[in-house]
């Protein structure tokens, strides 16, 4: 297995530079390009022996939108298609008293944080399934009524590696403001 | 009546397409993100806010048409480019 002695979950937080550390490394050849982007990677094993959190299931889906728009000549039809999301849905059953299970939570919160900037990345390792540097897309616990386990669903988006959807979609679009439009030569 | 225009598409491109309809997903400048419906009936039209703008629909152009959130203008220029008109509120 690629990851080893069990499954894997490593978060990865870039350093939030200040602006006089970043400007004074900013020119530095080599390291000035590498450093903004070195994560502190923070692994969890995903092992009940090891940190009482396993994986009970894992699924994949891919989602995309199809727009089959046909024409009046009889020739084939145009078919435009996106990618919508690409995910990897992660089930795993935590002890309620797992230290690590109070990291997992911690490490999504500090997530939640960072997803506008998306200067943090989730990578995940378990068997045929390696997914590097994706984004989080959903988190979600829930503590059972008759156990003392914790079901966890985590949900990894692969949406920030492809690009399937087409550059020009969406165009900003200036106005021209009078009774009718005249195009400045 | 005075209306911000805005250059969506050109329509003798749009017709060597040959296609039915086509939805175009753009930003306007001052009014965010909006999809325009063209569709090509009878007439050629677009359709915003829920408004059908047939192009020089009875030879008037621009066509204008009164919607529920304002009133709206489809205009084809000596070029074949189609604009779309939103009245200034003033």
């Amino acid at each position: 297995m690629l990851n080893g002695i069990a499954p894997l979950l490593i978060f990865s937080f870039k350093p939030q530079l200040t602006a006089s550390l970043f400007s004074a490394i900013e020119g530095i050849p080599i390291i000035g390009d590498i450093l903004p982007g070195i994560g502190i990677p923070i692994p969890i094993y995903l092992d009940e022996r090891l940190t009482g959190i396993y994986i009970e299931s894992e699924s994949k889906a891919i989602d995309i939108d199809t727009q089959v728009t046909v024409r009046y000549d009889g020739k084939k039809p145009n078919v435009d298609q996106r990618g919508l999301s690409n995910l990897v849905t992660v089930n795993m059953l935590a002890n309620r008293d797992s230290i690590m299970l109070t990291v997992l939570l911690a490490m999504n919160d500090m997530v939640f944080t960072r997803v506008v900037k998306q200067d943090y990345s989730v990578s995940y390792l378990n068997g045929s399934t390696a997914v590097f540097n994706a984004l989080l897309h959903g988190f979600s616990t829930q503590a059972g009524t008759n156990d003392d386990l914790i079901r966890i669903t985590l949900q990894i988006s692969k949406a920030n590696q492809e690009n399937p959807n087409p550059a020009n979609l969406t165009s900003q679009l200036p106005k021209i403001t009078g009774a009718i439009p005249v195009a400045v030569p | 009546m005075e209306f911000d225009w805005y250059k969506i598409f050109n329509l003798l491109d749009f017709e060597k397409t040959s296609l039915v309809s086509r939805i175009f997903s753009v930003t306007l400048e001052g009014r965010g993100a909006k999809d325009i419906l063209v569709v090509k009936g009878n007439e050629l039209s677009l359709v915003y806010e829920d408004v059908l703008l047939p192009i020089e629909f009875e030879e008037e152009n621009p066509f204008v048409r009164e919607g529920s959130e304002g009133t709206y203008a489809v205009y084809k220029d000596i070029d074949s480019n189609v604009w779309i008109g939103i009245e200034v509120q003033e």
